[in-house]
């Protein structure tokens, strides 16, 4: 049964253990917290855990929720900081030091193409997606968390500083310092599609 | 019109992509952005990365499995506990009340164990009487319970009364 609530409506009901609006807070919710998880750890089962973590503190925790700010807001916070205070980091590096070189871990989604493209576009994509994950592994997680709420979240940097505990101004010189990288590393893909013009 | 470099400013440039600079900054950017090739191929780059990352995490969160994900949240919350008792904790601040509330219950129920319900504590027993004889001694203890009588025999001295009959 598909149902639909207002938040004030989910939050009553999930105070009250209804399950029905618990599956709909985890089916209305998890696919832009897997996004921020992903862009942050970079990790497919390790954004799954996380995701799966956050959801049942929001469980556990939501007699606490003072509905100071939307769920939203409050969910992605929870993920924000279980991504950076991680403790089964070791554990998944030691088990990724074992994974099989076939593993599709690694293999990057290639970007959504238009119809018709041609297996050369469709190459180029693969290949940009793949050093973008190379080149935002070599960024700091700190900056990396600045990147994807602004990229994926579009929240704005008083959101961003707040959440975080940063100040303004740093999120202004993180997000500089990670796009000034990432231009770098993807020099020969944002050339070739930008082209020459100076 | 001519390009001034001097007024190229890259992190300026990531604040003006975000709408986060301010008015006044953007409307210098604009102004800039008109005259530099430099600023505008910048500008293009950062926009061309941005729908990059989109792209790339969008794809990255269409691959995944969301239905083995809702059935193992909410298996897990199952095992969780009843929500009865997550209301009761919820409103209460756990950590802040409960643990001093429970080490100062915990702390006077020893009291009270050690202290006011020990056996015998609430009165000394006392010798109320004693005698020594030849043969034996006899001492009489009272506690508030009972009455005791201790006696002790000499058996030496028995002993050598038999000796001396045979």
């Amino acid at each position: 049964m598909h149902r639909s609530f207002s938040e004030r409506q989910l939050v009553t009901l999930l105070r009250q253990g209804d399950e029905g609006a618990f599956r709909y807070l985890v089916r209305r919710y998890q696919k832009k917290l897997y996004a921020v998880a992903f862009g942050i750890t970079l990790d497919r089962e390790e954004s799954f855990d996380i995701v799966q973590d956050v959801f049942l503190n929001a469980y556990r925790k939501i007699g606490r929720f003072r509905q100071q700010s939307s769920l939203s807001t409050w969910l992605h916070r929870i993920t924000v900081n279980q991504c950076l205070n991680r403790k089964r980091r070791w554990r998944r590096r030691l088990r990724r030091q074992h994974r099989s070189i076939d593993s599709p871990e690694l293999d990057p989604v290639p970007l959504a193409a238009p119809a018709g493209s041609d297996p050369e576009t469709l190459y180029n994509g693969k290949l940009a997606v793949q050093e973008l994950w190379r080149a935002l592994r070599q960024v700091p997680e700190q900056a990396r968390a600045v990147f994807v709420l602004k990229e994926i979240q579009g929240m704005s940097y008083d959101e961003i500083a707040r959440d975080l505990h940063i100040k303004k101004g740093t999120v202004s010189s993180r997000l500089f310092y990670v796009r000034r990288r990432l231009k770098a590393e993807l020099q020969a893909f944002l050339e070739g599609e930008t082209g020459h013009e100076e | 019109m001519k390009n001034d470099h001097r007024l190229c400013d890259a992190e300026a440039l990531s604040r003006f992509l975000d709408n986060e600079g301010g008015a006044q900054e953007a409307d210098r950017l604009r102004r800039h952005l008109e005259t530099c090739g430099a600023c505008r191929k910048r500008l293009a780059k950062q926009r061309l990365l941005s729908r990059l990352v989109r792209k790339a995490v969008a794809g990255e969160t269409a691959r995944a499995d969301f239905e083995r994900l809702e059935a193992a949240v909410v298996s897990a919350a199952h095992r969780q506990r009843p929500y009865s008792w997550q209301r009761f904790t919820g409103w209460i601040p756990v950590k802040k009340v409960s643990i001093p509330l429970a080490t100062a219950v915990l702390a006077g129920l020893v009291y009270f164990v050690v202290a006011v319900q020990r056996p015998g504590f609430r009165a000394p027993s006392a010798i109320i009487n004693s005698f020594t004889g030849p043969i034996s001694s006899v001492m009489i203890i009272e506690t508030p319970e009972t009455r005791q009588t201790i006696l002790w025999f000499d058996e030496n001295s028995a002993a050598t009364d038999d000796d001396k009959a045979v």
